[in-house]
C-alpha cells in the first residue's frame, strides 16, 4: 500500500497567509490597533477589580476547589458574536473575516470581554478540516469554511491513502494558533492575562471530523450503520489529528481547553450496530491530550447533542471521563440539568449547564432568570461546578445578554 | 393487503427507519395505485411527525431524523418519475435549498415531499448552497417558487442575498420566494423580501396557494 499523504484541497477565497507555517506566520499591528489592543484591555482590568475576586482567581478556584465569592461563569459567545462588539452591530464585519484574518479574530474577543465583562475569553474554532481530507472548500461570510462537492471518503482506499494533517501547517490552523498565541503575548503586555482566563477549543471532536471533513452528514451516518470498518477507520484518523491539534494548543498557554462533541446525535447501540468503542477512541484523545497539557490545565467537553445521557457513563466506565482525561462538561440546554448536575457531582467531575438560547435571543428575562436561577442553584452544590450561557445567537441583542450576564452574576453568588 | 394497512406499514417502516422494508413498501404501494400524495402524507409524513415528536421527548436522536431524511429523499426518487399534475398543485417547478453555510437538510426534505406530493415539481440542490446556485437552478427549470432553508442565525441573512440575486437575474418577479427554518418570522420574511414563510410545510404550501390565488399580497404589495 502507498505511504498516505496529506491532501489540502483548494480552499476558495481563502486569505494570503493560508497554508503558511506557524513559524512562518507574522502581522504587525498598526499604532491605531495597538491602542484598540491598550484600552480594551485596560478596560479588561477595570472590569475584574468591580467583584471580589478576578475571573482568573475565580476559574482556578473552580477547578481547585477552593472557596469563591461566586460561580464561574461560562459563555459561548463565539467568533460570529464577537464580530458584533467590533461593528457597533452593523453586521458589516463579518464573521467570515474574522476567520481570515487573524488579528480581527484577537480584536473580536478582547472586545467582547471588555464589553460585556466576561469572565473567561473562549477561542472557539475556525474551521473543522472541511478541506483537509481531499475536498475542496470555500470560506465564507456568515460561517465557518464549507466543503465543496462531494465528501472525500467513501472507501477504505480512500482514507487509508490521506495522511493526518498537521495544524502547525496545514490549512487555517496555523492562522487560529497564531491568534491563540498572539493574545496571550497582548493581555501580557497589558498586564491582564492573569486576569482573564483563556480557554482554547481543538474541535471538532473525532465525530465532527469524520463528518464535516470526511463523510458528509447523511453518507457519515449511514455508514456508521451500514460499513462500520470504515467508519471505525475515519473515527482513528480523525482522532489523531484531534490528539495532534490539542497538543499543538499547549505552545499557545491557554488557561483551560476544551473540545466539543456531538456525541448524543446517536445512540451507542443502534440494532445491531454496537458503537460503544466510540468511547475508548474518546478516552484516548483525552488522555493523551490531557498527559501532554498536565494535570493542572483543565480540559473539558462541550456537549452538543441531545441524547448524550446515553453516552454519559459509558465515557466515564471507559476512561473518557475522570481523572488522566475530560476533567468535566458544559452542557448546552438539552438534557435534565439536574440530572447532569447530580451525576457530575457525584464523580467530583466539573460541570456548566446552560439555559435555554431562545430564551436569551427573544429577551424574555422572566425565563433567563428562572433558567439561572434553577442551574445556578444545582451548581452551587459542587465547587467544581459552574453558570453557563450560550451559545449566543447571532441575533441576540447586545443588551440583553449585558442583562443576562448580570443576572448570572447575581444568581450565582454565595 | 389492504391500502390501509399498506399505510400503516408504511409508517411503521418509516418510525423505524427500515429502508428496505419502506421501499419495497413504495413499490407495492404505486402497484396498487396509491397516488404519491397519499404514500407521502398518509404513510410517510405520520411516521416522520412520530420520529420528530420522539426526538422532542429525546427518546429518538438527530441520526434518526438524518436517516429519515435519506429514505425520505431514496423515496421521492421513486416517486418522481410517476409524480403528475394534480391533487391540488400547479405542477409548477420550485427550486429549494438551504442556503451557503447552512448543512441542514432535513427540514428542508420533509418540505420537499410535502410540495411533491401536493403536485410541484421539486428539485432539490441540496445544501450550503450560494445564492448563484438558486438563480441558476431557477432559470434552468423556469421555477414559479424558490425555497431556501436557513436554521442557523448568522445565515439568516443570506436569504437577502438569494432575494438580490434573483432581482439582478430579473426572475424575482416570475416566481414565488419562500423561506423556512428555526426562528423564521414574519419580521425576518419582511427583512429579508420574501414572500412568505412557513413554520411548516403544510403551512407554506397554504400561503403559496393564498399568494398565487391572490389572497396573499406578495412582498412588493405589503
Amino acid at each position: 500500500m502507498a505511504t498516505p499523504q496529506v491532501k489540502i484541497g483548494n480552499m476558495e477565497n481563502a486569505p494570503d497567509w493560508y497554508g503558511t507555517p506557524l513559524d512562518k506566520i507574522h502581522f504587525e499591528w498598526s499604532q491605531e490597533e495597538e491602542l484598540m489592543l491598550q484600552r480594551w484591555c485596560e478596560k479588561i482590568a477595570k472590569n475584574c477589580e468591580e467583584e471580589e475576586m478576578t475571573p482568573m482567581e475565580r476559574y482556578h478556584a473552580t477547578f481547585e476547589m477552593k472557596p469563591k465569592d461566586r460561580l464561574h461563569i461560562e459563555v459561548k459567545y463565539n467568533v460570529p458574536y464577537g464580530v458584533r462588539s467590533l461593528d457597533s452591530w452593523a453586521d458589516a464585519i463579518k464573521p467570515g473575516d474574522c476567520y481570515k484574518r487573524p488579528k480581527l479574530h484577537i480584536m473580536a474577543h478582547l472586545a467582547t470581554a471588555a464589553r460585556f465583562k466576561l469572565d473567561i475569553i473562549n477561542i472557539y474554532v475556525i474551521h473543522y478540516t472541511e478541506e483537509c481530507w481531499g475536498a475542496d472548500g470555500r470560506m465564507i461570510d456568515y460561517g465557518t469554511p464549507q466543503m465543496v462537492g462531494d465528501p472525500p471518503i467513501k472507501t477504505m482506499e480512500d482514507i487509508e491513502s490521506v495522511a493526518v494533517p498537521d495544524p502547525k501547517l496545514h490549512s487555517l490552523y496555523p492562522g487560529y494558533l497564531w491568534a491563540a498565541k498572539e493574545i496571550k503575548r497582548i493581555m501580557k503586555k497589558y498586564g491582564i492575562a492573569d486576569k482573564l482566563p483563556v480557554e482554547l477549543s481543538f474541535c471538532g471532536d473525532p465525530l465532527g471530523t469524520v463528518h464535516l471533513g470526511m463523510t458528509g452528514f447523511g453518507q457519515g451516518v449511514v455508514m456508521m450503520r451500514k460499513n462500520q470498518e470504515l467508519f471505525k477507520a475515519c473515527m482513528e484518523k480523525a482522532a489523531a489529528f484531534q490528539i495532534a491539534f490539542g497538543k499543538a494548543c499547549k505552545e499557545c498557554e491557554p488557561d483551560g481547553m476544551y473540545l466539543c462533541t456531538y456525541m448524543g446525535a446517536f445512540p451507542p447501540k443502534v440494532k445491531d450496530v454496537d458503537n460503544t468503542w466510540i468511547t475508548d477512541i474518546m478516552a484516548k484523545v483525552g488522555r493523551e491530550v490531557k498527559g501532554h497539557l498536565g494535570q493542572d490545565l483543565p480540559l473539558w467537553h462541550t456537549g452538543g447533542a441531545d441524547g448524550f445521557d446515553k453516552w454519559m457513563p459509558l465515557y466515564y466506565e471507559h476512561g473518557a471521563m475522570g481523572t488522566g482525561s475530560f476533567d468535566g462538561m458544559w452542557f448546552g440546554d438539552y438534557l435534565d440539568h439536574k440530572e447532569v448536575f447530580n451525576y457530575f457531582r457525584e464523580r467530583d467531575l466539573y460541570c456548566a449547564f446552560s439555559i435555554n438560547d431562545h430564551a436569551v435571543l427573544d429577551a424574555d428575562f422572566a425565563t433567563i432568570e428562572e433558567l439561572l436561577k434553577l442551574r445556578c442553584d444545582e451548581a452551587k452544590k459542587h465547587p467544581k461546578h459552574a453558570c453557563a450561557i450560550g451559545v449566543l445567537d447571532y441575533w441576540t441583542p447586545q443588551p440583553v445578554f449585558e442583562k443576562t450576564m448580570e443576572m448570572a452574576k447575581k444568581l450565582s453568588k454565595f | 393487503m389492504s391500502k390501509e394497512e399498506l399505510l400503516n406499514k408504511l409508517t411503521d417502516g418509516m418510525v423505524e427507519i427500515e429502508e428496505d422494508e419502506v421501499l419495497e413498501l413504495v413499490d407495492q404501494a404505486i402497484e396498487a395505485g396509491l397516488q404519491p400524495m397519499e404514500i407521502i402524507t398518509e404513510g410517510l409524513q405520520p411516521g416522520l411527525t412520530i420520529i420528530g415528536e420522539g426526538f422532542d421527548k429525546h427518546t429518538r436522536f438527530t441520526s434518526d431524523l438524518i436517516l429519515a431524511g435519506e429514505l425520505l429523499n431514496d423515496v421521492m426518487e421513486k416517486l418522481r418519475p410517476i409524480m403528475v399534475k394534480g391533487a391540488g398543485g400547479t405542477g409548477d417547478n420550485m427550486v429549494i435549498g438551504t442556503v451557503e453555510g447552512d448543512e441542514h437538510s432535513v427540514g428542508k426534505r420533509v418540505v420537499t415531499a410535502m410540495f411533491t406530493g401536493a403536485g410541484y415539481n421539486v428539485i432539490d440542490i441540496g445544501e450550503n448552497q450560494p445564492a448563484s446556485a438558486f438563480v441558476n437552478a431557477a432559470k434552468e427549470n423556469d421555477a414559479k417558487i424558490v425555497g431556501a432553508s436557513a436554521i442557523l442565525g448568522p445565515q439568516k441573512p443570506y436569504c437577502k442575498v438569494i432575494h438580490d440575486a434573483m432581482v439582478e437575474a430579473g426572475i424575482r418577479d416570475n416566481l414565488l420566494f419562500v423561506i423556512g427554518g428555526w426562528g423564521m418570522t414574519q419580521e425576518w420574511c419582511d427583512n429579508v423580501c420574501a414572500d412568505a414563510y412557513g413554520d411548516t410545510a403544510k403551512e407554506a404550501i397554504e400561503k403559496v396557494r393564498k399568494i398565487q390565488a391572490g389572497e396573499i399580497p406578495r412582498w412588493n404589495k405589503r
